[in-house]
């Protein structure tokens, strides 16, 4: 299983802050799973491919598209942040 | 920073809860080291507007680690004895305090300037997202152009 978390105005823009996926046994990096999204939640993948400056985190630390990722691991797709 | 230089202490936190400015700021007056100056800077949600409330939400884990990856960039450029940063999260309203910087060092420039620094950088790199509640509705927030520009001069600066 892999938990998919989205925030802010991303979470409202693909109608939910969390995702449960199976674990496809093909998976090794992040990009992987983004083509899979394209075929099981295509509203979804089309979110996250117009977005622009998204960030990757797998399992709380910032990646790339090409980051690795295994089954129960935590995959985040963040909007630009803002603090202060 | 060579190996002679202590490190300096840093401690971050996102939370629901309000501080305590006098206590935060005392609890760096008491760093190991010969603090000369303590800078600090707090945030406070506007009342100048028609901003009913916002709303800070983190992402447990990460968002303390981008605090703590800040302030070990400032502990790494200044000679400083102690940082503390407190972000709050939640739904805060016009008025209330929203975040804390405290720099401890022996001198006051060097606490002056990673304080700014700090809190320039807050705006583009914590790992927050800001929603603005108004009458007219909700909006999220990302950096102003004046919110990027004061991040680049820092990396101009370097």
């Amino acid at each position: 299983m892999l938990r998919v978390l989205f925030f802010g105005s991303l979470a409202e823009q693909v109608g939910m802050a969390e995702l449960a996926l199976d674990w496809q046994p093909g998976w090794q990096q992040v990009q992987d799973v983004l083509a899979s999204l394209h075929r099981s939640h295509p509203a979804i993948a089309q979110v996250l491919a117009k977005r622009r400056g998204l960030l990757i985190a797998v399992n709380q630390r910032i990646g790339a598209a090409t980051a690795a990722i295994a089954d129960q691991d935590e995959l985040a797709f963040l909007p630009p942040v803002t603090g202060g | 920073m060579n190996a002679t230089t202590p490190a300096c202490p840093i401690q971050v936190a996102a939370q629901f809860d309000d501080f305590d400015v006098g206590a935060l700021t005392r609890r760096l007056y008491a760093q190991a080291g010969a603090v000369g100056a303590v800078a600090t800077f707090v945030g406070l949600v506007r009342t100048d507007d028609d901003v009913l409330a916002l709303t800070l939400q983190h992402y447990p884990g990460l968002t303390e680690h981008s605090l703590q990856q800040l302030a070990a960039e400032a502990a790494a450029r200044w000679p400083l004895l102690g940082i503390e940063i407190v972000h709050r999260v939640g739904r805060l309203n016009p008025g209330e305090q929203i975040v804390y910087v405290g720099v401890a060092s022996g001198h006051r420039r060097e606490a002056l300037t990673a304080c700014s620094y700090l809190a320039d950088q807050l705006k583009t790199r914590a790992i927050l997202w800001k929603q603005e509640h108004r009458p007219t509705g909700d909006t999220w927030l990302e950096p102003s152009d004046a919110d990027n520009a004061s991040v680049a001069s820092w990396h101009q600066q370097a």
